[in-house]
């Protein structure tokens, strides 16, 4: 019977899969498991469930633009990553339609049910990508959890930002909602981009709900044109905005010097820009042209994190996730330097888990939970994760 | 950090504290951005120390009604309770202070917080903001929120007018239509006893109204 906690698998291939679990529920009879899917294999679901049904092994997951193990990016497999005994998880689907009901306090009475008293718990959340009221979700989530969990989320869904279902557990698959899954004994996650705020900036002067619609009192799309002509000669359209975008995403500053950094995905067809992640109404934001990326203080900050957090050890297992985004501001190259320079330094015996489309963690002080893009977010994985 | 960070962010407080007519969304409003920008992880709103201060004189500590808090789950529990505060957190102009053992009266976690930052309200109270550690920053945080907490105090005092003036009508409405309510019961009962058939039907012929002696009529 393997210790590891955590195996990526290239192919999707059932029976491959259900040898893994047989051998691992042997030994962990209370086992329940984290699958992460990149969006070519959404269409193996199903399968999956009916295993997980057979088995009787509890099931919970999210499809994201693509996976990553020990250093490297795929865009087929599955990644699955074993609790010892299942903790408390729930989806909740379809958060934006009208209901008399306020989902975040069910989850919040939930959540509540199942702490224990005076330990650690690390709340996570998988968001589909494209609900777009997140950042007030969490707003209401710290206002009835406090500091009774530690936070730490990431987006599912496809990069291409089309609506597709892309959260599940052993019986549906939903979108628009979230699934939490409540880590007991945990000490939280750590989260950073090292993306540095240039010295000049321009302003995004008016934006509503997810989009921008104006840049310096211009129409923003015509801003955009006219910083991609400058910068690489290109002509900008709906299908290559994303490409280029990236390089020129808005930043939100916040007292305490961190930024907060939002990347347009999609144009829109009023021209209007949309970004993953909630945009303050009316914000003052600024526009970082092709920002300054610090590789070397990124995975030094998430290895130095997760050292204050679970302590100075070697070999255990880490579960990451990387913003699709940033991969494609890097390029590949660049992205998989990070990864295995934070193999490197947190001297993991593995890592594992997705390219995402935003990212939750708590402030660097700790506490507030706070939605980014463009970086990075990982936590100790399995039982034991508290310091 | 340039001046249109502090302007962007001054911008994000002046809207949110414009945006609310009621007193504890506009509390809580202020806090959620407050602990947003500033990474502090719990916050919390006295608004009546001055009056306090002003009865009690020279004292160590104060029992102050907690108006709003957010980030401890100990504090949130106590949110419309009293609670002894000592004079050093509320007392002073804004300021960045080491807690040591100043929070054991109160109801937080303890031995967790390592520094408050307190911005008093212009006379409307004052807001603590604590956290284990400082944030890495070069904005003078203890500074850059006055103008906003000048603003909050005058959106206070607002909220405090809108909910009584709302309260008022609230008020008048009621008793207005309980006058009206006593009113027609007196008419009825007028009816009723009148010896004399008295009924009401409107244009189209369907009766509305009838007294007991009109009834015999038919």
């Amino acid at each position: 019977m393997t210790s590891e906690r955590m195996v990526f698998i290239e192919t999707v291939h059932v029976p491959g899969i259900k040898g893994i679990l047989e051998e691992w529920q042997a030994g962990h009879p209370k086992m329940g498991i984290l699958a992460l899917l990149p969006e070519a294999e959404q269409r193996n679901i199903p399968a999956l469930q009916a295993l997980f049904r057979e088995k009787g092994i509890p099931l919970a997951g999210g499809v994201f633009p693509g996976l990553l193990a020990d250093g490297r990016f795929y865009d087929s497999g599955v990644a699955l990553l074993r609790f010892d005994e299942m903790p408390f998880c729930a989806l909740y689907p379809d958060l934006n339609a009208p209901s008399p009901r306020n989902p975040v306090a069910d989850m919040t009475e939930a959540v509540k049910a199942h702490l224990d008293e005076g330990r650690d718990a690390t709340l996570l959340m998988i968001f589909d990508a494209m609900v777009p009221n997140i950042a007030t979700i969490l707003d209401d989530l710290y206002l009835k959890l406090a500091d009774r969990v530690h936070y730490m989320g990431v987006n599912a869904g496809s990069e291409t930002f089309k609506p597709m279902s892309c959260l599940f557990d052993d019986n549906s698959i939903v979108r628009d909602g979230v699934l939490v899954i409540l880590m007991k004994h945990h000490a939280g996650a750590i989260l950073e981009h090292g993306y540095r705020a240039p010295a000049r900036m321009i302003t995004a002067t008016s934006t509503m709900g997810n989009r921008i619609i104006n840049i310096d009192w211009r129409p923003a799309f015509e801003v955009y044109q006219e910083l991609a002509g400058a910068q690489y000669g290109v002509t900008i359209t709906r299908e290559n905005f994303y490409r280029y975008a990236v390089a020129f995403p808005f930043g939100i500053m916040r007292a305490d010097g961190e930024l907060l950094v939002r990347m347009p995905v999609t144009l829109m067809e009023d021209g209007s820009l949309f970004c993953v992640g909630e945009v303050p109404p009316n914000a003052l934001l600024t526009l970082l042209r092709s920002p300054e990326v610090d590789s070397p203080q990124t995975a030094g900050t998430l290895a130095d994190g997760l050292t204050s957090l679970n302590g100075p050890r070697q070999g255990r297992e880490l579960l990451l996730f990387y913003c699709a985004g940033r991969r494609i501001y890097l390029g590949l190259e660049k992205a998989q330097k990070e990864l295995l320079e934070l193999g490197r330094l947190t001297r993991a015996s593995r890592i594992a888990g997705a390219l995402s489309l935003g990212e939750i963690g708590s402030s660097r002080l700790g506490g507030y939970p706070l939605f980014h893009n463009a970086a990075l977010v990982s936590c100790c994985w399995g039982e034991g994760c508290e310091k | 950090m340039n001046k249109e960070h502090i302007l962007a962010i001054l911008y994000d407080m002046a809207l949110v504290i414009g945006g609310e007519v009621k007193l504890q969304p506009l509390l809580i409003k202020t806090l959620q951005r407050l602990l947003y920008h500033t990474g502090f992880p719990c916050g919390m709103i006295f608004l009546e120390v001055h009056e306090k201060t002003a009865a009690a004189g020279n004292v160590e500590s104060l029992d102050l009604i907690l108006d709003q808090a957010i980030g401890d789950y100990g504090l949130t529990g106590h949110i419309g309770k009293i609670v002894t505060v000592p004079a050093l957190l509320l007392q002073g102009e804004a300021a960045v202070i080491e807690v040591g053992d100043l929070l054991k009266t109160m109801p937080c976690r303890q031995a967790y917080y390592t520094y408050a930052l307190r911005l008093p309200i212009d006379g409307c109270g004052v807001i603590l903001l604590l956290s284990p550690a400082l944030p890495y920053t070069d904005i003078p945080l203890t500074q850059i929120f006055q103008p906003v907490m000048s603003n909050l105090a005058k959106a206070i005092l607002l909220c405090r007018h809108n909910e009584a003036y709302t309260g008022l009508l609230l008020s008048e409405r009621k008793l207005a239509e309980e006058n009206l309510i006593e009113s027609e019961d007196r008419l009825h009962t007028l009816i009723d006893a009148l010896p004399d058939a008295i009924f009401f039907k409107d244009g189209e012929g369907r009766w509305l109204v009838t007294n007991p002696a009109a009834k015999t009529l038919f």
